[in-house]
């Protein structure tokens, strides 16, 4: 006669049940196997949260119409640029799931940093940095498709033709909210161009959790 | 002939003699399979991570256009002794992985002037991450307190990371800050 004990499929048995005692054994030994490596899997996976991380390799050129850097979909299968900013092409470094072409739902903490210059300046000209997400798959990393934006600003001041920002912030990308990120500088310094040398613009993120609600 | 779980428990199968050797390989191989598993959590759920500070009590001075790495000397917390008090500008990695790295800067006594403030996030000496505040034209000066991220990525033993700050204007300043670091992933 066998008596279950907890939730896990665990049993011992009594005497009358002795001839079975390996079986027994063996069984409890799989039930607790089994049990163990779903934890084991689900903490290793925790361990190892996705992360992603690109950053720009070549001299980027950005004019006052704006430049953007991030991955159209899973990293590495587009960079985009929009107005006349040039920026490419961008080291991918990263730990991202391929498949499938969107982002493994969940919240994420999304962060840009960017370093800057100019040849000339104009006084009291902005800059801005923006994070943002685009909301699903086969929408262009436009910002005018942009939703959950982080933004940065500056203005030139007396502080030289030199500058930085970064923005950071959490976005949701549970239940196909969000299908990729991506960073937008703009800014509007009339009299030149941002000049970002390479590796100075980086875009990265990472897994915070899956965002459930209890 | 006995047989052994993906987890490494080893248990008697049918045709096997029972033994108290049996039943003590039972028991230490089911001990080992849980310990592993309370490693994992301990690894997944308390990652390597350090916070230091420099408190606003005693701010760090900095001369007025030199790029200046800050001293920390308080800690909150340092779970992996990436922090050591001999050499207090740095964090050292002490365990592989990627990590989220931020700090934030606060101006405590202003300089005669300030044009512009800058903090950065450097590993091995490279910046990875920047801030930077001017003054324009409608403000008296920078924005004065403000955060910087960087998530570096694949670090090893060794690899080391540090901030700088770089004021312009005139006079001289004092700053206080706080930087932290917290694993995220081994890879």
């Amino acid at each position: 006669m066998t008596e279950i004990i907890g939730d896990h499929g665990l049993f011992c048995i009594d005497d009358h049940d002795y001839a079975a005692f390996a079986l027994a054994m063996q069984c409890n030994a799989q039930v607790t196997d089994e049990a163990l490596s779903s934890v084991n899997n689900e903490l290793t996976g925790y361990r190892n949260r996705p992360w992603v991380s690109v950053s720009t390799t070549t001299t980027a050129t950005i004019s006052s119409s704006g430049g953007t850097i991030g991955p159209g979909g899973i990293v590495g299968e587009s960079i985009e640029t929009t107005g006349s900013g040039t920026g490419s092409p961008l080291v991918v470094r990263n730990q991202w799931p391929v498949s499938p072409d969107n982002i493994p739902p969940g919240v994420y903490l999304v962060g840009s940093s960017i370093n800057w210059t100019f040849g000339a300046t104009t006084a009291g000209s902005n800059r801005q940095l923006l994070v943002f997400a685009v909301p699903r798959i086969g929408v262009s990393a436009s910002f005018s498709n942009a939703v959950q934006l982080f933004r940065m600003r500056d203005y030139q001041g007396d502080g030289g033709a030199t500058g930085a920002l970064t923005s950071v912030g959490i976005m949701d990308a549970r239940a196909g909210n969000m299908s990729s990120f991506a960073a937008f500088i703009s800014h509007t310094n009339a009299a030149s161009d941002m000049s970002v040398a390479p590796g100075n613009w980086r875009l990265w993120a990472t897994y915070l959790g899956s965002g459930v609600t209890f | 002939m006995p047989g052994t779980t993906s987890t490494g428990i080893t248990y008697p199968c049918g045709g096997d003699t029972m033994t108290c050797a049996a039943l003590q390989t039972y028991a230490d191989t089911l001990q080992a399979a849980i310990t592993n598993t309370q490693a994992l959590v301990t690894s997944a759920l308390n990652p390597p991570r350090v916070y230091v500070l420099r408190p606003v009590g005693s701010p760090q001075i900095v001369a007025v256009g030199v790029t200046t790495p800050f001293t920390y000397t308080s800690v909150y917390y340092d779970t992996a002794t990436m922090f050591n008090i001999g050499a207090p500008t740095i964090l050292t990695i002490t365990s592989a992985g990627t990590y989220l790295v931020n700090m934030t800067g606060t101006v405590i006594s202003f300089p005669t002037t300030l044009t512009s403030l800058r903090l950065a996030i450097l590993v091995n000496g490279v910046e990875v991450a920047f801030g930077k505040s001017d003054a324009g034209t409608s403000t008296a000066s920078a924005n004065t307190p403000f955060n910087v991220s960087a998530m570096p990525i694949s670090m090893v033993p060794g690899d080391q990371i540090s901030t700088s700050i770089l004021f312009t204007g005139s006079g001289n300043m004092s700053a206080s800050a706080q930087l932290a670091a917290t694993r995220i992933s081994t890879t």
